[in-house]
């Protein structure tokens, strides 16, 4: 039997395919399974697994199939949509994305949960934009400061812990004042 | 402007100079944004589309630095080309109907990709390892287009990204490293290490996982809950160890297993300098012994920019955008032996 991909060498792999319960066989030379992807070590058909997907990866914690949903804490129906952009929750599911800035508002309850098993702590601490934010930049120094103290009272180093209380009190009390 | 810029063999990771660029090829920093007033070009429509597109065209005449292009006037071949040196992303390369833009400086150092998967993906880069400057340029960067637009922020999410996964800060910053003695001294897997650190690896050339030209690049997985300084110092201290780890493989090739290693480069080096047909896979593999060479000191008069503009060269698009036409296989193999010849003569 010749490969089905070059037709010239001997098929020397032969492979069994079942996608949703579609079988398929494949007979190809070594050659061509090198070439479909990368060969790994002594097994070249690993070669022949599809590529990764994220997207797939991160709709399927949604999958109303699967028999545990950890991160969906509302049910909704696949046809519940997104008021500004009109996204579905069932293409949010399909795509692992989400259509503009208020679907994370609207998923909310869909989301915190992958958003944790994601990005592990999830609150952001870096950057904030300029524009109107300064507040919110007090508020993140506080977080910040408030894991340093935490981790000054591990060290049992109770002088920079002190030195850091006083600084959040601080910071609270302006950010009290200001709002 | 861009025509040049395609054509043009300097690209921020040929111009052969940097800190650690005996291992590190380029940096980057990409930083995911998105405009609070319109969907993200997931949902667009051809109105909000065009309408970023016009905003961001807006912003590059007030910056005479930065040229805006729509992509839908620019060739699939230029396109391949601008992948290739990583201006543009290979999905932003597709000729579909998202109204994909491009904004770009003259020598390439920054280019922002419109319309990608987020309204902007802002990347600046820099030739060896250089995190430092390189941020400070895209933060300056984002500050000023962020006096000109409002961009979709949260609190608590941080800046808002079409994936889930971009949330946070939205920075990747990325290193290109080139580890030919790890890949010889089979210690390559030590890679396979740095998710516990919360990087990300993957290969530079070729397509998937594969690897062309042992060449990795290594990023950050995640963008919340740290900040981007956090982020920096731990990847340059994780580059900084492959960077040890590297130099020690190809010392200790160099140290025992010299005539081997000379003979092998020396072969690489005669093929590519009198070759009359090769792929791009061949010349991949033979430029990467060349590179490791040059190195261990064992070349006089080649320098690191020739030898990473045939990394540049042994592309496929930017290969045919030279010979100005698209070619078949065959004729593109030659083309490309005769240009490396050209490099190295």
């Amino acid at each position: 039997m010749y490969c089905e991909l070059c037709k010239k060498n001997p098929a020397t792999i032969h492979y069994t395919k079942i996608v949703n319960g579609h079988k398929e066989e494949r007979h190809v030379c070594e050659e061509c399974a090198s070439h479909m992807k990368e060969p790994m070590g002594a097994f070249p058909t690993l070669g022949l697994m599809p590529d990764f997907s994220m997207a797939d990866f991160i709709g399927g914690f949604f999958n109303p199939e699967s028999q545990s949903q950890p991160f969906v804490q509302k049910n909704m129906s696949a046809h519940d949509s997104c008021p500004v952009c009109g996204m579905t929750a069932g293409e949010f599911r399909k795509l692992g994305r989400v259509g503009c800035s208020n679907c994370y508002e609207y998923f909310s309850d869909y989301m915190p949960g992958l958003i944790k098993r994601i990005h592990g702590n999830s609150c952001h601490t870096g950057k904030v934009p300029v524009r109107g934010e300064a507040k919110l930049a007090e508020k993140q120094k506080v977080v910040l400061l408030r894991e340093e103290l935490k981790q000054a009272i591990q060290e049992e180093n109770f002088e920079r812990a002190a030195q850091l209380r006083d600084e959040i009190r601080t910071l609270e009390q302006e950010g009290g004042q200001n709002a | 402007m861009l025509k040049e810029l395609v054509k043009s063999n300097n690209s921020p990771w040929t111009i052969g100079n940097g800190d650690d660029k005996d291992v590190v090829l380029c940096t980057r920093i990409r930083l995911a944004r998105n405009f609070s007033k319109y969907p993200f070009p997931l949902k667009q429509t051809e109105e909000t589309g065009q309408a970023v597109l016009a905003d961001m065209a807006a912003f590059c005449k007030d910056h005479s630095n930065l040229k805006f292009y729509d992509l839908q006037n620019i060739s699939t071949l230029e396109k391949q080309a601008l992948v290739e040196k990583h201006l543009i992303s290979p999905e932003h390369s597709k000729d579909d109907h998202q109204c994909r833009g491009l904004a770009v400086n003259e020598d390439g150092s920054i280019s922002i990709m419109i319309n990608e998967e987020d309204h902007l993906r802002v990347q600046c880069f820099a030739p060896g390892l250089n995190l430092q400057d390189l941020w400070q340029k895209a933060n300056v960067l984002d500050d000023r287009i962020e006096s000109y637009f409002d961009y979709a922020f949260d609190e608590k999410l941080g800046y808002l990204t079409c994936c889930p996964t971009n949330l946070g800060n939205g920075m990747r910053a990325s290193i290109m490293l080139h580890l030919p003695g790890l890949v010889l001294t089979k210690r390559i897997s030590i890679l396979d290490q740095l998710g516990n650190f919360g990087m990300t690896v993957r290969g530079i050339f070729g397509e998937g996982s594969q690897s062309l030209g042992d060449v990795y690049q290594i990023s950050n997985q995640s963008a919340i809950g740290q900040s981007e300084q956090d982020i920096l110092t731990n990847l340059q201290s994780v580059a900084q160890q492959i960077i040890k780890e590297e130099r020690a493989a190809r010392n200790f090739l160099k140290e025992h297993n010299s005539l081997i290693l000379s003979d092998r480069v020396w072969r690489a080096y005669g093929t590519l300098a009198n070759a009359r047909y090769m792929s791009s896979r061949e010349a991949l593999e033979l430029i990467s012994l060349v590179r490791l060479g040059h190195g261990l000191g064992y070349f006089n008069q080649l320098t690191l920019t020739q030898i990473d503009q045939m990394f540049l060269t042994a592309q496929p698009g930017y290969l045919q955008v030279l010979h100005g036409s698209k070619l078949d296989d065959t004729a593109r193999d030659c083309y490309r032996a005769e240009k490396i010849r050209e490099i190295l003569a």
